[in-house]
């Protein structure tokens, strides 16, 4: 096949310039003939493509520090095409065949000229130029039946063809009729065995069709290039040859076909090979998580070879260990052998096959697992009969990610062909392996984050979101995405905050701020977002804090701290603190209303402060009190100060001082109390107090009172000089007072008092009793008290008083009889007096009236003087009487 | 049978009083009892007269008030028009008078002619 490095218009004319370069520099390379560039001036060589490396096996820089005499047995003439040239390898100084056909081109601004080589094999055939004589050594073996057909008659009929590999002779129908002696190398088939057989009997079923359908074609044209196909060996293993037929049927030397073939078997399993590795890598690179990215790995690779168990090892977080990650099996039961036995899982650095792929980060082939004492599991190995080891170090640039372990029930000789492809996948899953443990790890951050994560696009619609999105709106998660971050926010979102989201979507800027959504439940979720614009795939990274709960914290916060300055007002207490080094202190608002000063007028220095103070007070601040200051005392005290308008006012202060981790004290901060009014009532109640004592001293009554939650009882002093009693003592029914009580009087009294106390109307008792006093005399009492009762108007206090009236019942009953006295003297003026006076007025009319009646002057005279003697008797009975009655009025009132 | 009686334990003043009352009522006939229980007996007995009664109240053993007492206790037997005459200008004894309704009226002893006016019998 001529090597065409033309490539049509309707390929190339679409590329810029510099796509065209990058095209040819690719196809230069994948070219499956050795090619090189050399300078035609001075046979420099310029450029080489992988084939001239495998070929010759200098690396690039040694090529490119070559000409092409160093690699040439003779000297190359210019411009001859096509010649056969033998030349040498460097480094094993073999001497090769290659059949070169040279192009001039011009290559990095220089003439130039591409040859492309073709190498005939381990047939070496010398040309001498000056004599054109061919000289065929080694073994090239013909056939003798064969004799007619040399193969000198083929090569001259295919001159122009590149020439590697097998060349045959066969006839319409395919069958051999002749071989080239290298057949035995190339396909470890003796030559005999070919001729009279049919080749399509060595062909692949599979490929078979197209085969015979170039056999076809060839019948009707000079060339026909059947690609690619599989031709078993001796070995019964199938190499990929591709064939250029050329037919020399008309010729009467051939008559037949002649039949190039190429063994590109390593070309077309390399090829199969990377296409399987691209395969693996892109179905690997798409799946799932790691694990079914790995595990798809795995499939294929048991798959595409004759591994048993293939397992994927990978170093550990903390790269202190080599943990198995996943592994699979074709055969359940080999697994199960295998993993029943003993489990290990991990590996340190250098311990186990695992281990040491990682130690040494090349690959490493183990055979008789069973007996190596390196591995590990070799009874895992014994049970289920493997004996190789293939390990592949999983690279990412030049950090070990891990290791793919293969395990065959082969021999390492017959894994041989498997290992390259085994390394290849090594080489490519490991940015696979990267990229899904990034995205794992980015993944689980995302979804176990504990805040809501969510990615929108630049219009807001939710692509992605985490667990913790959903929970917080509490929407179903297919219900989130693909809608509009705008749906969830509260409906009475500030329109200003709406603008700021649409505006960061919009400039793909985004700044934090704080927004309202509303959940499902309808519940308002405070949130602060932040987010990063990823301009790669047009979405909007938005992480948000759950703040609700720090908002209503907040509000909470300022409402009580409203509440707290609201009660400071009410109870007029303010707050204030300063530094132990600082003369200025910081006072709250309450402060400075109680102080009566203006805030914008005001500074509070300790100056300042002391001229607030009454003067007679002063000695607070103006000692050092600072000494007075101990860490975790609150001392107090109670001050006047005077306010800017002379108003005189009580306070109390409070003080408590904060020390640092020494326990040195460092700031003090207290509270002060307006407590005017209070110290005005004080006040009042003590000269209240003082008069009331006063005026107990003064009267003659004794105060009682019965605390009923202390349960005692007190009396004033009043009545001790005379009675006997304990002015304190335990509140009971019978105490030092009752006992003294008249026993007549004592259950009416008691009575009637503990009715009193019981009736929840009634706050007023009154009684009269006696009681004895020391000396057993009757003392006459009045007892009256009043009751406080609690809400529940069961007596909490009584206070009483009790008046001795002795001398008052004394003078009741002196008044008393008296008037008995009093009222006789006024019956004996009433009727005693007045009978004989009417007596004598009646007979005084008589006689004036009647002129007497019956009886004469006489008479009527006589019963005047009788009447008048009784009234004289009367009256003097009544002075007498009165003049009695007012001794004794003498002596009461004395 | 209308009479007249004078319950009074002083016999100047009965005197005084019945030729008082014999002016006014010179046909009536007029009985003295000086001892209040006598006077009692007497009404018991003569139920079917009607009397007209000048009471004094400061009578020895059953004063006027008891008489009063066991006249009232009779009253729907008897027919009777009680007069206390008494020397006792007392508030007490003039108000206590007023609570028998079968006292008349309260005079004021000596009886003068005039005090008869409003009475009518």
């Amino acid at each position: 096949m001529e090597l065409s490095l033309t490539f049509s218009e309707s390929m190339l004319g679409a590329l810029s310039r510099d796509e065209q370069m990058e095209e040819y520099k690719l196809l230069f390379q994948v070219i499956p003939y050795p090619i090189l560039i050399y300078e035609k001036q001075n046979q420099k060589i310029l450029a080489i493509n992988k084939e001239a490396k495998k070929l010759y096996g200098y690396s690039v820089d040694e090529f490119l520090e070559l000409s092409l005499e160093d690699i040439s047995s003779c000297k190359l003439e210019n411009k001859i095409p096509q010649l056969e040239k033998i030349l040498k390898l460097r480094k094993d100084e073999k001497e090769i065949a290659v059949r070169v056909k040279d192009q001039p081109i011009i290559f990095q601004s220089k003439n130039a000229i591409m040859l492309t080589i073709s190498d005939l094999g381990d047939c070496v055939v010398k040309v001498d130029y000056k004599n054109e004589k061919e000289n065929c050594t080694s073994n090239c073996s013909l056939n003798g039946e064969n004799e007619k057909i040399t193969e000198k008659k083929v090569r001259s009929k295919i001159f122009d063809a590149d020439i590697s590999g097998l060349i045959a002779v066969i006839d319409k129908k395919g069958f051999y009729k002749y071989v080239s002696g290298n057949a035995e190398e190339v396909l470890g088939i003796e030559v005999n065995e070919f001729i009279g057989n049919n080749a399509l009997n060595f062909i692949h079923l599979e490929d078979l069709p197209k085969v015979k359908e170039s056999l076809n074609l060839i019948n009707n044209t000079k060339h026909v290039f059947i690609p690619p196909y599989r031709f078993r060996d001796v070995n019964k293993k199938w190499r990929w040859l591709e064939t250029q037929l050329v037919n020399d049927l008309s010729d009467p030397t051939i008559q037949g076909i002649i039949a190039i073939s190429n063994d590109i078997t390593h070309k077309v399993e390399e090829r199969l090979n990377k296409e399987i590795i691209k395969s693996l890598v892109n179905s690997a690179s798409q799946t799932g998580t790691l694990l079914e990215s790995l595990n798809e790995v795995l499939r294929r690779v048991l798959r595409f070879s004759t591994i048993n168990i293939a397992e994927i090892w990978l170093v550990s977080e903390d790269k202190s260990d080599m943990d198995l990650f996943c592994s699979l099996s074709n055969e359940v039961k080999l697994k199960g052998d295998f993993y029943m036995t003993k489990a290990v899982n991990r590996f340190k650095p250098g311990v186990g096959l695992p281990g040491n792929i990682w130690m040494e980060q090349s690959p490493i082939i183990w055979d008789d697992l069973q007996q190596n004492q390196k591995f590990i599991r070799r009874s895992n190995a014994l049970k289920a009969n493997i004996k190789t080891g293939i390990g592949i170090p999983i690279f990412y640039n030049e950090e070990v990610l891990g290791c793919l372990l293969c395990l065959s029930k082969y021999r390492k000789e017959e894994l041989k062909g498997q290992t390259e492809f085994l390394v290849d996948i090594g080489k490519h899953i490991g940015p696979v392996i990267k990229q899904k443990v990034v995205e794992e790890n980015y993944n689980n951050f995302f979804n176990l984050s504990p805040y809501p994560h969510c990615i929108v696009d630049y219009k807001g619609v939710i692509k992605k979101c985490n667990q913790s999105f959903t929970e917080l709106l509490q929407y179903p998660i297919l219900e989130i995405l693909g809608s509009n971050i705008f749906n969830f926010l509260h409906p009475d979102e500030d329109k200003n905050i709406i603008t700021r989201i649409k505006f960061a979507l919009k400039n793909k800027v985004f700044q934090s701020l704080r927004t309202r959504f509303i959940s499902k439940s309808k519940e308002i979720k405070w949130l602060e977002w932040n987010g990063k614009v990823i301009p790669e795939t047009k979405n909007i990274i938005l992480v948000a804090k759950d703040i609700t709960i720090q908002i209503k914290s907040e509000e909470k916060l300022n409402l009580a701290y409203t509440k707290l300055k609201a009660a400071q007002k009410i109870a007029k207490i303010g707050y204030w603190s300063r530094d132990l080094d600082s003369d200025l202190s910081v006072w709250s608002e309450e402060t400075y209303k109680i102080y009566g000063k203006e805030k914008n007028n005001f500074i509070p220095t300790k100056e300042n402060i002391i001229k607030a103070f009454h003067p007679d007070d002063r000695h607070y601040l103006e000692n050092p009190y600072d000494k007075y200051v101990i860490p975790g005392q609150n001392p107090e005290f109670e001050h006047r100060i005077i306010t800017d308008s002379k108003q005189m006012r009580w306070v109390k202060q409070k003080i408590k001082v904060i020390a640092d981790e020494d326990n040195t004290p460092n700031r003090i901060e207290g509270i002060i109390q307006d407590i005017t009014e209070k110290k005005n009532q004080e006040l009042k109640l003590k000269l209240s107090n003082e008069r009331f004592v006063l005026a107990q001293k003064a009267s003659n009554e004794l105060i009682w009172e019965m605390d009923f939650r202390n349960k005692t009882i007190s009396r004033g002093e009043g009545y001790l000089n005379y009675i006997d009693y304990n002015t304190k003592e335990k509140l009971s029914i019978n105490n030092s007072w009752t006992n003294k009580i008249y026993s007549e009087d004592f259950e009416r009294v008691c009575t009637s008092f503990e009715e009193i106390l019981k009736c929840e109307e009634r706050n007023f008792w009154n009684g009269e009793y006696r009681i004895l006093n020391r000396d057993n005399s009757i003392v006459y009492l009045v007892d009256r008290c009043y009751i406080l009762r609690d809400k529940d108007r069961n007596p909490i206090k009584v206070v009483g008083s009790v008046l001795d009236i002795s001398n008052s019942k004394r003078q009741t009953q002196s008044i008393r009889k008296q008037n008995e006295q009093l009222q006789e003297i006024a019956w004996l003026q009433s009727h005693t007096i007045r009978s004989p006076l009417s007596r004598i007025l009646g007979l005084v009319y008589l006689y004036k009236d009647a002129n007497g009646g019956e009886k004469t002057l006489e008479e009527i005279l006589d019963y005047i003087g009788e009447s008048a003697e009784e009234l004289d008797t009367v009256v003097k009975k009544i002075v007498e009487m009165t003049n009695k009655f007012k001794h004794e009025a003498d002596l009461i009132d004395r | 049978m209308k009479q007249i009686l004078l319950i009074d334990d002083d016999p100047i003043t009965n005197y005084i009083n019945q030729c008082t009352i014999k002016k006014k009522f010179p046909n009536t006939e007029i009985l003295i009892f000086e001892k209040s229980n006598e006077a009692l007996n007497y009404l018991e007995r003569y139920t079917e007269n009607t009397y007209l009664i000048f009471l004094d109240l400061n009578i020895p053993i059953m004063d006027g008030w008891e008489l009063l007492d066991k006249i009232l206790e009779k009253r729907n037997k008897l027919k009777v028009k009680i007069n206390i005459l008494s020397s006792s200008v007392d508030s007490a004894d003039i108000n206590r008078a007023k609570e028998y309704k079968i006292v008349s009226s309260y005079l004021i002893k000596p009886m003068k002619f005039k005090d008869l006016d409003k009475i009518v019998f």
